[in-house]
């Protein structure tokens, strides 16, 4: 369905259309690993609010879709500097075109008091090393969505209250995680919406160019253009078609990542 | 005069009289007394004015003295102006008038008020009529709303709305005449000639001075043009009848002056196209051409095909390297478009505002930084590429102080070429100077067409047309200012083979432009055929495209007029009594016809033919463009080849002119017709051909052809000095029937003969 101006999606973003939520009588869950929450799997009907283009002037439009997804751990966080460095040190890892990687880094490491600060600068490849190092994976965007937005298709990951003290946005830049534990979502996940964006894993080649959808928004708002990024407070369900440039303008001081983890059975 | 000069000249009215005056100099005469003037007559040596002043102002006499022509039928003299009530009890007209003589140096006039001792009628009509040595009557009309508490106390003390007619040009009516064709503006872009039955555009400034309103008459090789400076009227019309007969609402509260025409009525010799003339003169008078004139300009008028490069498109840039692909767009260009004469480098939007890193900032995260795109620049010259950077003037989240200093700094170390001004319709002075500063050299191309006044510090623009229906469209900047770079584009349209077609018809630039922002948007293979086909040609006769006196619409022989009848015949042809077509013309069912553009330069000309109708054949009156198609002017022994097709063509007399002919029917809506000195000779000697030029055989020769799908392809050039031989292994087997050999000097293709080979 096209929607030619405003926010007009449904205040209905997803739907359990099966056992998303923990039913009476099931086993309980798996204990998650330490710093990740766990989200029960099931079949979901997900509204996704898209951008015809970027900065093209309100011009959305709404896609649907009945995804079905297995239980999966989620970071309860952004992946910190911190955690960054550990993998950092435990590999040695070194981008193959590493323009801007870790550019707010001094050396090998993050700046005095930034431990916590989510990690920035990273693209989806740097990324991906690190979560395949930890063991875990990127989220695609459904798991995304759901650990942000739960089963009852809420706006925002505490509810439908635009509320933006809940979220690190508008802001002049990014906070420890979990600073706002306000914004808690349904399934106990932190910092889902403001902070930093969030890569998912979505790298898509159309022939001509490499794109990812990014989800959450982060703490940076351009203003005075309608031809910008979209940015403040952001819903669970609005995603950024982010256009791969050079790797140099693939890593951003707004863009960062967290990671899931398979339930195993 | 303007209206302040005016105002001026009231002040200083004198006393009414004259006599010595020079026969250069007009002379105003009041009779039957200067007390109670009943007739004003203005005089120059070019033109006789006469008003019969009354109620109303009548045009007695427009006497083109130098042609004898009298436009006026003196049984029947047209109201300059008039003025009605609302109301129709109202209509109490006009009854009393003042007559002000005025004087502005050598310029002579006189303002006629006209006004009403009946309360009932509140306005005063002010017509003011004056000439200077020029072959025109200038005229200045107004209306006042004069009413007021003292003098009216019941409802006249308010908002009225009064209708004003001019419709002077319909009732001129000079003896002899046929019914006249008649130039009027139609919609906010468009203006229709309504003659010879083809309905034509014209693309015009959204703010700039209009075309003139044009009536002519065939039968006395002259017209009446009348060009409105200004005017709080709305001067859009819906048909010839409704601009001749021109009745509009003019509102207006107490107090308040409503200008109804502020402008020229002039007479002309010959056709529309001497109204077209001396618009553009007057035109180019009033804009500063002297950026123009810059070193820069030279070189930028050359570039005709350009492709907007999106920094992230693959098909430029190698992600997995992480480097400019250069070389390879430009190669592929050249296989499928036929090569690029520029770029236009976009890097910014839609990626601006996912961080706070605005365009000038993102140069740093592009391969090789501003250094790395130096280096694209310096290689994109060498190959003879231009390169324009974008200037996004929205960009403000790098909270600079000066944009325009960020991106003059850009444009500084990078050594580009032009700036593209994003969203604006032209540049300020500020930026210029700004510019000026890095720079001089440095072009503008502004995203559409600038304002009139713009033209003068953006000698170019990008004009992005969006699903051209209406064919073709005459673009008037094109032959207004030929100086200006018009680069024709269209984003959106999947279909772009109308504005495709409208950039020959008008020999213009293109803009190639597949990626839009991240959606492609890709040209069919027809597309790049007929882009490269074009490309080609205005490159080998680059001489013809930079000509500064482009002429539009050349007479041509009307379509599919005369034989039998048929239902689109009935259903479009003029209405005998008003000479009219119903408007507006659906554009598939408008009748046949030419329409073919001029591009004369030292020793050839080129012509640009669009044949509307060309895709429906009508078999019950012939509209295929064959035998005579267009008038022209160039001596009758020189030769003609339709370059478009590579066919030959001929120059015949008819009625005592010449005009282009052609044996067969065009095979396509668009051609170009060259003309040019006969230099070549070609000999057939035992199944090959000899292609020879006289003299020492300065220059060189090639063969020039195209393929079964239509790609233009190209011999190897050798010395004229040994003319070139064509055996029928030299033309490749892919090469239709016709080749064309070329004679160039100094780049230029100085005459194409056409050879029909064996096959």
């Amino acid at each position: 369905m096209w929607q030619w101006s405003g926010r007009v999606a449904s205040w209905t973003a997803a739907v359990a259309l099966g056992p998303l939520g923990l039913i009476a009588g099931e086993p309980r869950p798996p204990a998650p690993p330490a710093g990740m929450v766990y989200v029960p799997g099931g079949e979901v009907k997900l509204e996704t609010f898209n951008r015809w283009r970027e900065g093209l002037l309100g011009q959305w439009y709404v896609t649907e879709e009945v995804v079905s997804i297995e239980a999966f751990f989620v970071d309860e966080t952004e992946v910190t500097n911190a955690r960054f460095k550990e993998f950092m040190d435990s590999t040695g890892y070194r981008p193959r075109l590493d323009d801007n990687f870790l550019r707010h880094w001094k050396g090998d490491t993050f700046p005095r008091g930034q431990a916590d600060y989510p990690v920035v600068w990273v693209d989806l490849e740097d990324a991906r090393a690190y979560a395949g190092w930890a063991g875990r994976q990127i989220p695609t965007e459904w798991q995304w969505q759901v650990a942000a937005q739960g089963t009852d298709g809420r706006l925002f990951p505490w509810g439908d209250d635009y509320d933006v003290p809940r979220a690190n946005v508008q802001s002049s830049g990014p906070r420890p995680v979990g600073s706002y534990p306000e914004g808690r979502s349904p399934y106990g996940c932190l910092d889902m919406v403001g902070n930093v964006w969030e890569w998912t894993d979505s790298k898509e080649d159309d022939g001509r160019h490499w794109f990812s959808y990014l989800r959450g928004g982060s703490w940076f708002q351009p203003v005075r253009s309608a031809w910008y990024t979209e940015g403040g407070l952001l819903t669970n369900n609005q995603r950024l078609k982010l256009w791969w440039l050079s790797p140099g303008l693939n890593r951003s001081e707004t863009i960062g990542f967290r990671c899931v983890r398979k339930v195993e059975k | 005069m303007t209206s302040r000069a005016i105002a001026v000249s009231l002040a200083l009215a004198s006393v009414l009289g004259f006599s010595a005056e020079l026969a250069a100099q007009p002379r105003l005469t009041l009779s039957p007394n200067e007390a109670v003037p009943r007739e004003l007559t203005l005089e120059n040596e070019h033109l006789l004015v006469r008003v019969q002043i009354g109620r109303y102002v009548y045009l007695t006499s427009l006497l083109d003295k130098v042609r004898g022509v009298q436009f006026v039928d003196p049984e029947q003299p047209p109201p300059l102006v008039k003025v009605g009530n609302q109301w129709h009890l109202l209509q109490v007209g006009f009854n009393v008038w003042q007559v002000t003589e005025l004087v502005d140096g050598a310029d002579r006039g006189a303002e006629i008020r006209l006004f009403s001792n009946s309360l009932e009628n509140p306005y005063h009509l002010v017509i003011r009529l004056w000439m200077s040595g020029a072959p025109e009557l200038r005229l200045h009309l107004s209306l006042e709303h004069r009413a007021d508490e003292e003098r009216h106390d019941m409802p006249y003390v308010s908002r009225r709305t009064a209708t004003v007619g001019l419709s002077l040009l319909r009732h001129l009516r000079p003896p002899g005449a046929s019914d006249p064709s008649v130039i009027f503006k139609k919609g906010l872009t468009h203006f229709h000639r309504d003659t010879e039955g083809v309905g034509m555009y014209f693309l015009r400034q959204a703010d700039g001075p209009g075309f003139p309103q044009v009536v002519s008459w065939p039968g006395i090789g002259g017209g009446v043009l009348l060009h409105r400076e200004a005017s709080d009227l709305d001067w859009s019309f819906d048909s010839a009848e409704d601009a001749l007969s021109f009745m509009r609402p003019a509102p207006l509260d107490p107090g308040e002056t409503f200008l109804i025409f502020e402008g020229v009525l002039r007479p002309f010799g010959g056709d529309w196209r001497a109204a077209f003339s001396w618009w553009r003169d007057r035109l180019r008078s009033e804009l500063d051409l002297s950026h123009y004139q810059r070193p820069g300009h030279a070189e930028y008028r050359k570039k005709v095909v350009g492709h907007f490069t999106m920094a992230f498109d693959h098909e430029f840039y190698d992600p997995v390297e992480n480097r400019y692909r250069l070389q390879d767009l430009l190669a592929r260009g050249e296989r499928e478009f036929g090569g690029y004469d520029s770029l236009l480098f976009w890097h910014g939007y839609p990626r601006l505002g996912v961080d706070p890193r605005d365009e000038w900032a993102m140069y740093q995260g592009l391969p090789g930084g501003l250094e790395g795109l130096r280096a694209l620049v310096t290689e994109a010259n060498r190959q003879g590429v231009w390169v324009f950077l974008s200037f996004n003037p929205w960009d403000v989240i790098g909270h600079r102080d000066d944009l325009g200093a960020a991106q003059a700094e850009v444009m500084a170390r990078t050594g580009a070429n032009g700036t593209y001004l994003d969203i604006m319709s032209g540049a300020t002075e500020r930026l210029r100077q700004t510019f000026d500063r890095v720079d001089p050299g440095i072009v503008f191309s502004s995203e559409n067409r600038p304002s009139f006044a713009g033209l003068a510090l953006s000698t170019g623009s990008q004009e992005d047309h969006e699903y051209v229906t209406e064919m073709p469209r005459l673009d008037l900047l094109r032959f207004v200012l030929p100086e200006h770079n018009i680069s024709n584009t269209e984003r959106m349209g999947r279909n772009r083979t109308n504005q495709i077609r409208n950039t020959i018809f008008n020999l213009v630039g293109f803009t190639v432009w597949e990626d839009i922002f991240g959606e492609i948007n890709r040209y069919s293979w027809d597309e790049r055929v007929l882009i490269t086909r074009y490309n080609r040609l205005v490159h080998d006769h680059m001489d013809a495209f930079l000509t500064l006196e482009p002429r539009p619409l050349l007479p041509t022989r009307p379509l599919g007029r005369s034989q039998g009848s048929s239902p689109h015949k009935s259903a479009w042809s003029p209405n005998p009594e008003t000479h009219d077509h119903p408007y507006p013309p659906p554009s598939d069912d408008r009748p046949s016809g030419l329409c073919v553009n001029a591009f004369p330069t030292s020793g050839k000309t080129l012509y640009s033919l669009y044949h509307h109708g060309h895709d429906n054949v009508d078999r019950f009156h012939d509209n295929r463009a064959r035998g005579r198609l267009f008038r022209v002017e160039v001596p009758a022994d020189w030769r003609v080849v339709n370059v478009w097709d590579g066919l030959p063509a001929e120059i015949i007399e008819w009625e005592g002119e010449r005009w282009v002919s052609v044996r067969s029917e065009l095979p396509d809506p668009s051609a170009v017709f060259v003309a040019m000195p006969r230099q070549i000779t070609i000999r057939e000697e035992a199944g090959s051909w000899r292609a020879t030029v006289p003299g020492p055989g300065e220059g060189t020769l090639r063969l020039a052809g195209m393929d079964t799908e239509r790609r233009p392809l190209y011999g190897e050039s050798v010395p004229a000095s040994g003319g070139l031989r064509i055996g029928p292994g030299d033309v490749p087997a892919n090469v239709d029937g016709y080749v064309m050999v070329q004679y160039l000097r100094e780049g230029d293709v100085t005459d194409v003969a056409v050879v029909r080979t064996s096959r």
